[in-house]
C-alpha cells in the first residue's frame, strides 16, 4: 500500500495537442520525493542539453509532493521548472496559496509540458477530465483578470488558477507564473517559458483527498511542529508583521540592498519597515493552506495616486521598489508590488533591473535618449511605475529591461562592474557582504543563480547555540566571519531542497522545523517508510546534486559560482555592516571539498555520484568530459 | 550617558514606541544596566522577555514550557552574544536594538 505519493503524471504535448496520464512510480518519489526532487529528475533526463529555453524544445513541469494538501504545516507549496531563459540554467520556483492542494485532490504530482501550441491555450483540470481549451479571449489579459474570467467560465469558485500575464506573454525574462492573484513561482522566468509555449494558465479543481499512512502520527507531528513554529525566534516577525518585519531587521543588521547595492543600510528605510507597513497598510491577515504562521497580508492604499489593494507586498518586494531603487514612498511601493502580480513580473528581478538603470544615469551612461525621455534618478517612483509597465509589454527602454541586468550590462558599456546578478539572475534583498554563508557562499552557489532561497542558511547569522550543535562552533552563525560556511551553506541547501520536495514552506522550516530528523518524522507519518535523518540528508544531497549535474552539462563551471564584481571589492561603505567584503574563496573551498566537487572546475567527482545513487549521470558527464578526475 | 534604544517588532508591541533616547546614570553602563532601565520605566515583563532567569544570560533559545521566545539584543548592529553578552559595555551615542 502507497501513501501520501500522488497517482499520476500528467504528460501534455502542446504541439500535437495530446495528453497522457501516467503512474507515478512510487520508487521515484522514494528517491526524489516529489516536487522540485522530481522535476529536476524529469529535467535532467528529457531535456536536451544547449536548448534555447524560449524555444519548443524546452520542458516546463509543474510539481507538487507527498506533503502537499495534508495536515503537514504549510503545505500548499509547488514548483516550476524548466531550462531559465533568465539564466541559461536550471530553472525553477516556487509559490504557496491553495493551488497545489487542489492539483494534489485531482490526483497529480507533476504536469510535464512539452513543444508549443499553435495558438493559446489553457489547461483544464477537472479530476479525471483533462483537456486544452482555446485561450485566445484570455490572451493580453492580466493575472487578475485571467483568474476572473476563468473562474467565471468554468462556473466554480473553488476552481484555482496559475497563470501568466503580459509579461509571460512578450517573454520578459523574469516574467512569473502567478497563481490565487498574488501568489508568485517568482524566479528565473517561468512565466517566459510558459508564454514561448502559448499557455496562458492551468486552472484545476479537485475533489479527492489524500490517504497519509499514519494519521495518529501526523497529528501528533502538527501538535509538536506548531509549538515549535509558535517559540521560534521569528515567529512573532512573520506572524504578526509578514516578512515585511525583514526589512526592520536586514536595515539595523545594516544588511539591505539599496541604491543598487552601493550602500547596506539606509536611514530612511524606517518610512518602509513592517511595523509600519502593518500601521499604514494591512488590512488584515491571511495564509496559505494549512499554515500557522499566516505571514501574508492583504494591504490597501486607501486614495492619492497610488491607491490600490493587493495582497504580499514581502521584504523582497519593499527592498526591490523602496530601498534599492533610493524609494522611502511606502505607498508607491506596495503599488509597484500588486501591478507586478497583475502583470506577472518577478519582483525581485525588476526591482534590480530598474536599480541598476538609476544607477546607470546617476554615472551618465544612460540618457534621456536611451530611455524614451524617462528621468531615472534614484526615488522617482513614478519611473519605477511606468517601468514595470514598458517591462512587461516590452515597449520603448522597456524592451531592455527586460532583459534582465546581465544582457543589459552587455549593452550598456562601462557598466558591468556594477551589474549585479550571478548566473544571470539578479540577487535579492539581503546583501551579501554583510552575511558571509547567506549571502556571500549562498547566492554564489544556488543552482538557480543569485537566489536566497536554495540555502537559505538561517543559521549561518543566527542561533549560535545551534550552530554549535550542529557544526561544532559557534562561529558558524557569525554572520562576519567564514568559518564552518561551507557545512553551513551545504546543509541548509541539502534540507531546502527536501522541503521543496516535499513540498512544505521555507518559512517554517526556516529555523523553527529545520532538522532532518524533524523532516524524517513528517515523512514517515505521510509515506510510512520509516527514514531516517541520513536518508533525508542524503536525498537532499541527491537532489542538489542531479540540479548540478543539469548546469554542468549546460557548460557551469567554477567561474559562475560566484559574486558580483561590487561584492567582491567594494566594502560596505556605512552602517552595521562597514567595511565588509564578501570572501568568497575560503567557503567556496571548504564547500565544494565537502560537496565532492573538484576545487579547480566545480564538476563532481564520480564516487560522490555513484553514492548517491546517480551513476547513469556520472556516465553522462563522464562522456562529456564534465566529471572531475 | 545617553543611548539611543530601538524597539523592534516585539519590543515595538510591548513598549508602543519604535525608538528612544535612554540616558543611564552609571559611569560605565553596560547592557545589563540599561535593561534595567528599561525595567524601571516599562515594568518587569520587558526584563522577563529580555533575560532568562535559569541562565542569567540572554533569552537567546526559546522556553517552550514558560512559553517565551527567544530574543536578541544587537549593540550598534552586532548580536550581544558575540560581545559581552549582558556585560557587554556601552558608550555614547550607542544604538541599541531589541528584536524578538
Amino acid at each position: 500500500m502507497r501513501y501520501a505519493i500522488p497517482e499520476y503524471i500528467l504528460r501534455v504535448d502542446l504541439s500535437k495537442q495530446k495528453i497522457v496520464k501516467e503512474p507515478l512510480p512510487e520508487k521515484l518519489a522514494r528517491n526524489f520525493l516529489g516536487g522540485r526532487g522530481i522535476n529536476a529528475k524529469i529535467l535532467y533526463d528529457e531535456l536536451k542539453p544547449g536548448i534555447d529555453p524560449l524555444s519548443p524544445e524546452n520542458i516546463l513541469v509543474f510539481g507538487v509532493g507527498p506533503a502537499t494538501g495534508t495536515l503537514a504545516p504549510a503545505s500548499g507549496r509547488y514548483n516550476v521548472s524548466a531550462k531559465s531563459p533568465l539564466t541559461n540554467f536550471f530553472g525553477d520556483a516556487n509559490s504557496g496559496g491553495h493551488w497545489a492542494p487542489e492539483l494534489r485532490y485531482a490526483g497529480y504530482g507533476h504536469i510535464v509540458f512539452y513543444g508549443r501550441a499553435n495558438k493559446p491555450v489553457y489547461l483544464w483540470i477537472d479530476d479525471d477530465k483533462v483537456e486544452l481549451r482555446d485561450a485566445s479571449h484570455l490572451w493580453g489579459k492580466d493575472t487578475w483578470e485571467t483568474e476572473d474570467m476563468l473562474i467565471e467560465e468554468l462556473g466554480d469558485p473553488e476552481v484555482k488558477v496559475a497563470c501568466i500575464g503580459p509579461a509571460g506573454e512578450n517573454l520578459v525574462r523574469f516574467a512569473c507564473v502567478i497563481n490565487e492573484k498574488s501568489r508568485a513561482a517568482g524566479r528565473t522566468g517561468m512565466g517566459a517559458v510558459m508564454g514561448s509555449k502559448n499557455l496562458k494558465a492551468i486552472a484545476v479543481r479537485g475533489t479527492k483527498g489524500v490517504e497519509v499512512a499514519d494519521v495518529e502520527a501526523l497529528l501528533n507531528f502538527r501538535e509538536e511542529a506548531n509549538k515549535l513554529i509558535a517559540n521560534d525566534l521569528f515567529y512573532e516577525l512573520y506572524s504578526r508583521y509578514g516578512t515585511a518585519g525583514l526589512t526592520t531587521i536586514y536595515n539595523e543588521f545594516g544588511a539591505c540592498t539599496a541604491f543598487n547595492s552601493k550602500e547596506a543600510y539606509w536611514e530612511n528605510a524606517e518610512k518602509l519597515y513592517g511595523e509600519v507597513f502593518e500601521e499604514k497598510l494591512t488590512v488584515h491577515i491571511t495564509a496559505c493552506f494549512s499554515c500557522p504562521l499566516h505571514c501574508s497580508r492583504v494591504y490597501k492604499v486607501k486614495s492619492g495616486p497610488y491607491a490600490c489593494i493587493g495582497e504580499s507586498c514581502e521584504f523582497e518586494n519593499i527592498v526591490a521598489y523602496g530601498t534599492r531603487c533610493g524609494n522611502d514612498n511606502l505607498e508607491s511601493v506596495a503599488y509597484a508590488s500588486t501591478l507586478a502580480d497583475k502583470l506577472g513580473i518577478d519582483t525581485i528581478s525588476s526591482g534590480a533591473v530598474i536599480a541598476f538603470a538609476m544607477e546607470c544615469w546617476e554615472k551618465g551612461l544612460i540618457t534621456e535618449k536611451d530611455t524614451g525621455g524617462l528621468d531615472y534618478s534614484w526615488g522617482n517612483t513614478d519611473v519605477i511605475i511606468e517601468s514595470l509597465k514598458l517591462i512587461a509589454q516590452r515597449k520603448g527602454f522597456g524592451n531592455l529591461l527586460a532583459e534582465g541586468v546581465k544582457r543589459m550590462s552587455e549593452r550598456i558599456k562601462g557598466s558591468e562592474k556594477f551589474a549585479i546578478h550571478i548566473k544571470g539572475m539578479e540577487t535579492p534583498a539581503v546583501d551579501p557582504r554583510a552575511v558571509q554563508g547567506y549571502g556571500g557562499l549562498g547566492y554564489a552557489v544556488a543552482s538557480r543563480g543569485g537566489d536566497h532561497l536554495r540555502a537559505l542558511a538561517a543559521l549561518g547569522y543566527s542561533l549560535p547555540k545551534r550552530a554549535k550543535e550542529l557544526f561544532g562552533t559557534d562561529k558558524a552563525a557569525d554572520r562576519f566571519s567564514t568559518i564552518a560556511k561551507g557545512a553551513v551553506v551545504k546543509f541548509h541547501e541539502e534540507m531546502r531542497a527536501v522541503t521543496d520536495a516535499i513540498e512544505i514552506c521555507k518559512y517554517i522550516t526556516r529555523t523553527a522545523l529545520l532538522l532532518p530528523e524533524t523532516i524524517a518524522k513528517l515523512i514517515n507519518a505521510l509515506t510510512g517508510w520509516e527514514i531516517d535523518k541520513q536518508e533525508v540528508l542524503r536525498i537532499g544531497e541527491r537532489i542538489v546534486n542531479l540540479e548540478r549535474a543539469f548546469n554542468i552539462r549546460e557548460g557551469l563551471t567554477r567561474k559562475d559560482d560566484t559574486q558580483p564584481e561590487r561584492m567582491l571589492k567594494e566594502p560596505i561603505p556605512r552602517g552595521p555592516s562597514k567595511g565588509c567584503v564578501v570572501q568568497l574563496e575560503p567557503m567556496l573551498k571548504e564547500y565544494y571539498t565537502l560537496r565532492g566537487w573538484d576545487l579547480e572546475t566545480g564538476y563532481p567527482k564520480k564516487e560522490k555520484l555513484v553514492e548517491l545513487g546517480l551513476d547513469y549521470v556520472a556516465n553522462d558527464l563522464e562522456k562529456l568530459g564534465k566529471l572531475a578526475k | 550617558m545617553k543611548v539611543e534604544v530601538r524597539y523592534l517588532l516585539m519590543f515595538h508591541r510591548l513598549t508602543g514606541k519604535t525608538k528612544e533616547i535612554i540616558e543611564l546614570e552609571q559611569s560605565n553602563p553596560t547592557v545589563r544596566d540599561l535593561i534595567s532601565k528599561l525595567g524601571q520605566i516599562y515594568g518587569q515583563q520587558i526584563v522577563d522577555a529580555l533575560i532568562d532567569p535559569k541562565t542569567g544570560d540572554v533569552r537567546y533559545t526559546p522556553d517552550l514550557k514558560e512559553n517565551k521566545k527567544a530574543v536578541r539584543i544587537l549593540v550598534n548592529g552586532r548580536m550581544t552574544w558575540w560581545l559581552n553578552g549582558l556585560d557587554t559595555k556601552l558608550k555614547e551615542g550607542d544604538v541599541v536594538q531589541l528584536f524578538g
